[in-house]
């Protein structure tokens, strides 16, 4: 008994040393103090090395970003289940698409909510850098086939997302995060057995939780869609087009 | 006497004191070691500031400020980490045109220390990815990707430590699943990992192996969702030894950082910094030496109590 007091004491003497020089060494963490600081206007200094470093690269896009392809006269502003963004955006798609696939009847166009990058477009001149930061995804536009089902599966999806940018062709309602009443220029989709589709090539390949799409491409333009709406500015420009935006709200919720 | 009542304050508190504004001079005592951490995350190649178009952002942002604020607090703080939370790719012509190449320079510029990639580090494949990070010498981080079987495995590194004033930081990176959110022909044989087994592996080597005094996550899963979809704030609850969460991908303004209770019931520091280089965030640690007898494995946020 005696034997096993002492020995437990001695493994206790050793734990307890050891320990106690672990400690001293090792420190934790007491307290945390935050800050976010704006790199706003109210900044004045900035750091010319880097201002070197960039240089030659602005140089090489040249005026290139900078130059004015088209005038819009509103703010467009990104939001679900409608924007002005969202419908400008898409109608070009759709307008677009029939000029890409000249031999294909294009029903619809859409776009995912997440491929158009900026909250608002300022009204004004639009530059070519303004629509290379609204879409500067390198996707293609593409035709797809779908049927009955996936086009209740879209449906739900952009439904269940809270609404994506839908071309003025496609009307529907949200219904418990489900699409409901869904139309073609006005009448039930029912009428119909399948309907080609005009969108990104990041979607029709199944991104963004639309696996169902996969398999359905009929044709890749092989476009980027942001050189497409670049050169539909710039035709509506060339004959003093300011852009159209149209205001009609698409999906309507039904809470 | 100053140091007990900051104790005391702390152990009202019931955990860490948050205070918005630099170190208080009460706090410059020799028996607590200070590291002061800066964060970006989701610059998206906003390298010049929003233009001044009139809209919402008009004007912010910049890389220039943001490189004059850094060097300002350099020369006011001696232990600085700077790390970035990923998406340092896309948004802007520069991408499109350099590939990503300017980013980087510039980052090495800064001297960011440890940045993670996101989903949108991708946009121009894994072989872009590998070359455009040449133009560094900071480490990617990444605990959550296997990628033994393509380029990306001589880039990206588990974990990394920084030593900085005797204090030794561990720091590992989080991403985001990549199916449906990148085309696969872009990650390819990428395999995303259970961010929750592997943080918590990866933690817990850190702290307990390598005997870290702190450990960093750098995260692109996203500060909170309404659904079951793995968070920050969700990946806080479900792991242990995790000191602070530096977010991303959900573009997220906080207000202050959020405290979360972790699995040990030991206090997670969460934050953010917006998006697009709009805001620099900024933590200011104090650490203080443990004492025989306290706890020397959790934060102990408690101790003199």
């Amino acid at each position: 008994m005696k034997f096993n007091i002492t020995f437990i004491t001695i493994i206790l003497s050793i734990f307890l040393l050891g320990c106690k020089q672990q400690e001293s060494e090792i420190q934790h963490l007491a307290n945390v103090e935050y800050a976010y600081t704006k790199m706003d206007k109210k900044i004045q200094a900035i750091d010319s090395t880097l201002d070197k470093i960039i240089a030659p690269y602005r140089k090489e896009m040249g005026s290139e970003m900078q130059q004015e392809i088209g005038i819009i006269e509103e703010d467009l502003v990104k939001r679900k289940p409608n924007s002005n963004m969202g419908n400008w955006f898409a109608d070009i798609l759709e307008d677009e698409a029939k000029v890409v696939f000249p031999d294909i009847k294009i029903d619809f166009a859409f776009q995912n909510y997440g491929g158009l990058r900026v909250p608002v477009m300022a009204k004004g001149p639009i530059t070519k850098g303004d629509i290379f930061e609204l879409m500067p995804f390198d996707n293609t536009l593409i035709a797809s086939k779908i049927g009955q089902k996936e086009m209740q599966q879209l449906m739900d999806r952009i439904a269940n997302y809270g609404g994506w940018p839908i071309s003025r062709s496609l009307s529907f309602e949200i219904k418990d995060s489900l699409a409901v009443n869904i139309k073609l220029n006005g009448k039930s989709i029912s009428e119909q057995d399948s309907f080609m589709v005009a969108l990104p090539d990041y979607v029709a390949n199944g991104g963004d939780d639309c696996e169902f799409l996969k398999g359905k491409i009929f044709r890749n333009s092989g476009r980027f869609i942001r050189d497409i709406v670049i050169e539909h500015i710039e035709r509506d420009a060339k004959i003093d087009q300011i852009q159209f935006v149209d205001h009609t709200e698409r999906i309507t919720t039904n809470q | 006497m100053k140091r007990r009542d900051f104790i005391k304050y702390t152990s009202n508190a019931s955990g860490l004191l948050f205070v918005n504004s630099a170190f208080p001079s009460w706090m410059y005592n020799p028996e607590f070691t200070h590291l002061t951490i800066l964060h970006t995350n989701d610059m998206h190649s906003r390298i010049d500031p929003f233009p001044n178009d009139g809209g919402r952002n008009s004007g912010l942002g910049g890389v220039t400020k943001r490189a004059a604020m850094i060097k300002k607090i350099r020369a006011e703080e001696e232990n600085i980490l700077l790390l970035d939370a990923g998406d340092i790719f896309q948004g802007t012509p520069y991408f499109n045109f350099f590939g990503g190449e300017v980013e980087i320079k510039l980052m090495e510029e800064m001297g960011y220390d440890v940045a993670t990639i996101g989903n949108h580090d991708f946009d121009g494949g894994i072989e872009n990815l590998v070359k455009q990070m040449k133009h560094g010498s900071f480490d990617i981080v990444n605990s959550n990707y296997n990628v033994e079987d393509n380029a990306l495995s001589t880039l990206i590194k588990k974990y990394v430590i920084k030593e900085k004033a005797g204090l030794k930081i561990g720091i590992f990176g989080l991403g985001i699943e990549l199916e449906s959110l990148v085309p696969e022909s872009l990650y390819e044989t990428t395999i995303y990992l259970d961010p929750i087994k592997q943080a918590n592996k990866t933690a817990a080597h850190l702290k307990k192996e390598e005997n870290c005094d702190l450990v960093i996550c750098l995260s692109h899963l996203g500060y909170k969702y309404k659904g079951g979809k793995i968070s920050d704030v969700s990946l806080a609850k479900q792991t242990r030894n995790i000191d602070i969460i530096l977010g991303g991908h959900t573009h997220t303004f906080l207000q202050k950082p959020d405290l979360i209770s972790d699995l040990d019931d030991q206090q997670v520091v969460i934050n953010q910094a917006g998006w697009a280089g709009i805001m620099l965030g900024r933590l200011d640690l104090v650490f203080e030496k443990n004492k025989p007898g306290a706890c020397t494995t959790c934060k102990n946020l408690l101790i003199g109590e």
